[in-house]
């Protein structure tokens, strides 16, 4: 940098020096910082003061602009480090003076383009800032196109650093729900919160009659719908209980009117959905897949009796194999009660993901293989009935899988949510996959999930594995996640430019904001006695 | 190859320094002794200091003469606070035997009040030096005209024996306006040419540093040179030239030069600056000098664009890369076939 054409350092040029005979430049202004240094289109520096107070301080994950000329570019913190006018090893010589050159030390910033704004549009950067340009905390106007590419599911505010903007709500776009979410964060950080925070936003929806799609949620925890403590439920947001519908297989819930108890006809019942239940050797596993066609109706129970082993058997199955199966089935029957020999829940539960309700199956206590064994019916079921009825008016559907590395795993067997998520978007059924441990789901069904709401993730693997197979480029954020804290999240998803951090609702908060939102002038004026003055 | 033994002499004569016997050999040989070295009392200073430096580079040089910039200017400080930078000069300079003088007038005559210069043949191929120090002093005369009763003025250079060289008279405008103004001026220099030993040239700054970290270690001193035995003579000027270690936890001496009327308080005007002269980045050395150093020097880069920019006016006046290659070549670089960079 010459002296003469710096626009870095303030000058007062042409002073006269010596009683007007000099030309001289005065260089007085010690404020260099906040300034764009470096570097090229995908990544810029700027620098700011080495020691500031601690409001002052720069975090990973907060948001800057730049304005330059007619544009404004925004930027997202992505690394922080020390730096200084030195070169060398000056500061490890260090002496134990406390004397050094305030002015000459710095931090240097390294902050990822967002994009830039243009007369109120926002686009993906094509070029950068001119270098010295001034930087400056990003205010919370310079956000608002961020209003208009949000979708209609709240899950929280826009987060920048670690303070929530409280005008910018974060919301995911119905639109996207048939490419499928994925909820990933380690244990503790927030993913049953971002659910139900996400189920009461679709309950409004729902209740409103605006909402597009029905969510199935299956709940083998028993968490979701009355909560636990201070943890509020779903069923704890009164006001828009008509967009939701429970299921329960507790007793204790029965009484509840909007709970109904849960129950799967016994004919609903097919071969297939066995096949998540036990680790079938292929021997059994073709006498499985045989069954349906031998006993043309009935099977489960006639395969328990030994007239139907008999038939089996004289079908050319191995009697052992057979006597296997027959057990398991009996076991199977015994362990999960809402099987029942004619009712069933799994019309109604249909239609009301096909008008667009949440639909919550309450099964606290459930073994684990028979929560996967719901699961796979409810699954096979929601998918034929879209099927069928693809051509009918019918709102979308997604299906929650907690724990989801337990089917979409690579190499696990379950080859039905596999289908779904390669194949569900034609008929209009998505996935929302929750898990801790996104390093085991199966790539390329990972590539298939175009909503990415991250959370704290500890593991390294884990990161890697999502940021190899995310829509956005996630791997600049490796250290923003690394440091994400409960509730805070990267939302990368379909319709919104770049991945959002965001500060998700704390559920018991956001219930409050419902139930209030809107009430107090709705019964001011319904009352007519009692106007407000300002208007 | 060089003999061995030769070599082995010069290593024995170099090593024997720091033996108890060198010690005693250069307390007999300077004739200076363990009172000698003065401990420097730090003292308040709220006043200013300045310190000046100047740099010069070639921008083109086609044997007979050369095309330079110079820069040259001040920094100011407020104890360890910088205040300002000053450029007071920064431009090109011409140094071809029939254009210097009206280089050099505008300041000699209009700054200085002096005569017109009028060099010897032998001191032309130092015309761009001589430039870079007029420029310095007037960068000095600037800071001195801003400066007020008390402040302290840092030059990166020596003062002694002023009354014999080429810009004398710019000198003695500085130092009179100095005294009269009751402003500190002390000359630094990052090198030296003194020796002592009788038979054989022993470095004496860094030497005296290594006596004065055994009679006075982890101290802040001076000692004075005049009247030593050490060559060349410290003596026969108008001032008094020091050996100053600026703090005690530091290796480095520095040499120091004060006109009489700053030496006739030097321990006061050195306690001024200890304070200043221990930070991280320059440990041991004044740190306004080590800031107008970094500030008013000019960087390759600076260098080779200018160099550049000259080239293409220089085509852009007809002429071909041949000819600038026959007219700019230095034939060393062709003889050590090193890459000639740029041209
Ligand atoms: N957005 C949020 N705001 C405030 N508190 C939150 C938020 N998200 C989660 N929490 C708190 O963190 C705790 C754990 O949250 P949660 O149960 O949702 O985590 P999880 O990821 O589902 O854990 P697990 O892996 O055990 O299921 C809860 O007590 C909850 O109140
Ligand atoms: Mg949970």
């Amino acid at each position: 940098m010459t002296l003469k054409d710096s626009s870095l350092i303030e000058k007062k040029e042409n002073q006269k020096g010596l009683d007007g005979l000099l030309q001289t430049k005065i260089i007085e202004t010690k404020d260099t910082t906040y300034r764009i240094i470096a570097k090229n289109v995908s990544e810029y520096h700027f620098t700011v003061p080495f020691e500031v107070h601690d409001s002052e301080r720069v975090e990973v994950g907060q948001i800057f602009s730049i304005k330059d000329k007619g544009l404004t570019f925004l930027a997202r913190v992505i690394d922080i480090r020390h730096d200084s006018n030195y070169d060398g090893n000056w500061d490890t010589t260090f002496t134990g003076t406390q004397f050094f050159d305030q002015s000459q030390i710095f931090n240097r910033v390294i902050a990822e383009p967002l994009g830039c704004i243009l007369e109120g549009k926002f686009k993906k950067c094509k070029t950068l800032p001119t270098k010295f340009s001034l930087v400056k905390r990003a205010e919370e106007y310079e956000f608002s196109f961020l209003q208009e590419v949000m979708g209609d599911i709240e899950i929280g505010y826009l987060r920048n650093g670690s303070m929530a903007v409280e005008q910018i709500p974060v919301s995911i776009h119905s639109t996207a729900i048939d490419h499928h979410i994925g909820i990933f964060a380690t244990t503790g950080m927030g993913k049953s919160n971002f659910m139900k925070v996400f189920a009461a936003s679709c309950m409004q929806l729902a209740a409103r009659n605006e909402s597009k799609f029905g969510l199935l949620i299956v709940d083998p925890h028993g968490e979701y719908l009355k909560g636990k403590g201070p943890v509020k439920g779903l069923m704890h947001l009164k006001r828009y209980s008509e967009g939701l519908v429970c299921y329960s297989i507790d007793r204790k819930n029965f009484s509840d009117p909007g709970v109904a108890e849960l129950s799967i006809s016994i004919s609903e019942i097919e071969a297939g959905d066995l096949s998540v239940l036990y680790d079938w050797s292929a021997a059994q596993r073709d006498a499985l897949e045989a069954i349906a066609r031998v006993f043309e109706s009935c099977w489960l129970e006639r395969i328990q009796k030994p007239d139907g082993i008999n038939k089996m058997v004289s079908e050319g199955f191995n009697a052992t194999t057979m006597g296997v199966i027959s057990r398991r089935i009996k076991n199977l029957l015994e362990k999960n009660r809402y099987i029942d020999p004619v009712r069933s829940s799994l019309p109604g539960i249909i239609s009301n993901l096909q008008d667009g309700r949440v639909v919550l199956i309450d099964i606290p206590r459930m073994s684990e293989q028979s929560e996967l064994f719901l699961l796979s019916i409810l699954s096979r079921y929601i998918l034929e009935k879209y099927k069928e009825e693809s051509s009918v008016e019918q709102k979308n559907c997604l299906i929650t899988i907690e724990e989801a590395q337990r089917v979409l795993g690579t190499g696990s067997n379950t080859y039905r949510f596999e289908t779904i998520a390669r194949e569900g978007r034609k008929f209009g059924v998505g996935l929302c996959a929750i898990t801790q441990q996104p390093k085991l789901i199966d790539k390329q069904l990972l590539s298939q999930i175009n909503t990415f709401v991250v959370m704290g993730l500890a593991d390294r693997n884990d990161r890697v594995h999502l940021e190899e197979s995310a829509r956005h480029d996630l791997s600049s954020l490796d250290i923003e996640i690394q440091t994400l804290e409960k509730g805070e999240a990267i939302v990368s998803t379909l319709g919104i430019p770049f991945p959002v951090p965001a500060k998700i609702h704390s559920y018991e908060v956001y219930l409050k904001k419902l139930e209030k939102e809107g009430r107090t002038d709705e019964r001011l004026v319904s009352g007519g006695r009692f106007k407000p003055i300002f208007d | 190859m060089l003999k061995k033994s030769r070599l082995e002499e010069v290593a024995d004569l170099l090593s024997d320094r720091t033996s108890p016997k060198g010690i005693k050999q250069f307390y007999e040989n300077t004739g200076i002794f363990q009172d000698d070295f003065i401990q420097i009392e730090p003292m308040k200073f709220d006043g200013h200091t300045y310190a000046i430096d100047g740099s010069n580079v070639v921008i083109c040089s086609w044997s007979v003469a050369s095309l330079n910039w110079i820069r040259a200017g001040y920094v100011k400080y407020c104890d360890r606070a910088w205040l300002r930078t000053v450029i007071t000069y920064d431009d090109a300079f011409l140094a071809a035997a029939e254009e210097y003088a009206e280089e050099f007038s505008p300041y000699l005559v209009g700054i200085f009040g002096l005569e017109v210069l009028d060099l010897e043949e032998t001191e032309l191929e130092r015309l761009s030096s001589y430039f870079r120090e007029l420029q310095e002093y007037v960068a000095l005369l600037d800071a001195l005209r801003s400066a007020r009763s008390g402040d302290l003025i840092l030059y990166d250079g020596g003062f002694a024996h002023w009354k014999s060289r080429l810009l004398k008279g710019a000198l003695g405008v500085i130092l009179k306006e100095a005294e009269e103004q009751n402003i500190d001026v002390l000359g630094v220099s990052k090198s030296n040419t003194f020796a002592w030993g009788p038979d054989f040239s022993r470095p004496f700054v860094q030497f005296a540093g290594l006596v004065g970290s055994l009679v006075a270690p982890r101290k802040p001193w001076y000692i004075c040179l005049s009247k030593k035995n050490i060559r060349p003579n410290p003596d026969g000027w108008d001032g008094k030239i020091y050996v100053v270690r600026f703090d005690g936890g530091s290796d480095n001496a520095f040499r120091v030069d004060a006109p009489s009327f700053v030496a006739d308080r030097i321990g006061y005007t050195l306690g001024k600056l200890i304070n200043c002269a221990c930070s991280a980045e320059c440990y041991g050395y004044p740190h306004a000098l080590f800031r107008a150093h970094r500030e008013i020097r000019i960087k390759d880069q600076e260098k080779n664009a200018e160099k550049l920019k000259f080239l293409n006016l220089l085509s852009q006046r007809g002429l071909t890369e041949f000819q600038l290659r026959s007219l700019l070549l230095d034939f060393h670089d062709v003889i050590e076939v090193k890459s000639r960079g740029i041209i």
